[in-house]
């Protein structure tokens, strides 16, 4: 039976802490209403055709599905820069 | 490859009866809806002198608008569904086909049928409604 013997794998390489930043989310702070249907107001998304009377909030949490993930420029170091991409290391 | 459009999206909305102006809203919380069907009554006109059928297709016939909502009874557009059978009214109700709302069918009708089913302990609370078609579909393309 062979002993297992140890792998050289290379310097061990510190995992950075990242910041993961948040969508801009300023434009989904205000919501008007489309238009009045019988003298109510209507919300309406403004990413798809997603509407409520008299219920902006419910808009404004519907509204929180079109944001997008992401993307690694949003994305920072443990420097407070954005990350590097070098694309896929299995590529 | 196929040209198939997935159904998600298909909308149902009601005016408010401002006429040329008139605005639609949608219903909340649409889980299933079945656009009108579309038929004409075969009459058999068959004769022993020809001796084989003969029909004839009588008059454009409308079925009725049918879905189910996830019912919330305190949505504005669930007040007034209830609110429209009891009082037998008749407005303008929009079918809007997906991707982008294009066609659209508008059609005057009165609301049939509002009909919760059983509610079990570990079900949604949802209604059945039916509109019963009382005029000309007005259908819009682009």
């Amino acid at each position: 039976m062979k002993k297992a013997r140890a792998v050289d794998v290379g310097p061990q390489v510190e995992t950075p802490e990242f910041i993961r930043v948040a969508p801009d989310q300023s434009t989904a702070t205000e919501l008007q209403p489309a238009f009045m249907w019988a003298g109510r107001p209507v919300y309406r998304c403004r990413h798809c055709q997603y509407e409520r009377v008299e219920n902006a909030a419910a808009v404004l949490q519907h509204e929180q599905g079109h944001q997008p993930p992401a993307r690694p420029s949003e994305i920072l170091g443990p420097d407070g820069q954005p990350l590097q991409v070098t694309g896929d290391e299995n590529e | 490859m196929s040209d198939a459009i997935i159904g998600t999206g298909i909308l149902l909305k009601r005016g408010d009866g401002g006429g040329a102006s008139e605005n639609f809203v949608t219903f909340a919380e649409i889980v299933a809806l079945k656009p009108p069907a579309l038929s004409r009554n075969e009459i058999d006109v068959s004769t022993h002198n020809a001796g084989q059928e003969d029909k004839l297709l009588g008059m454009l016939r409308k079925g009725q608008v049918m879905g189910t909502l996830n019912w919330v009874p305190t949505d504005p557009t669930h007040i007034q569904i209830l609110a429209d059978i009891e009082a037998n009214v008749k407005a303008n109700y929009r079918i809007t086909f997906p991707p982008n709302g294009l066609p659209h069918w508008t059609m005057p009708a009165r609301v049939q049928l509002f009909e919760p089913p059983e509610v079990g302990v570990d079900t949604a609370l949802q209604i059945s409604f039916a509109l019963t078609i009382d005029g000309t579909i007005t259908k819009v393309n682009s």
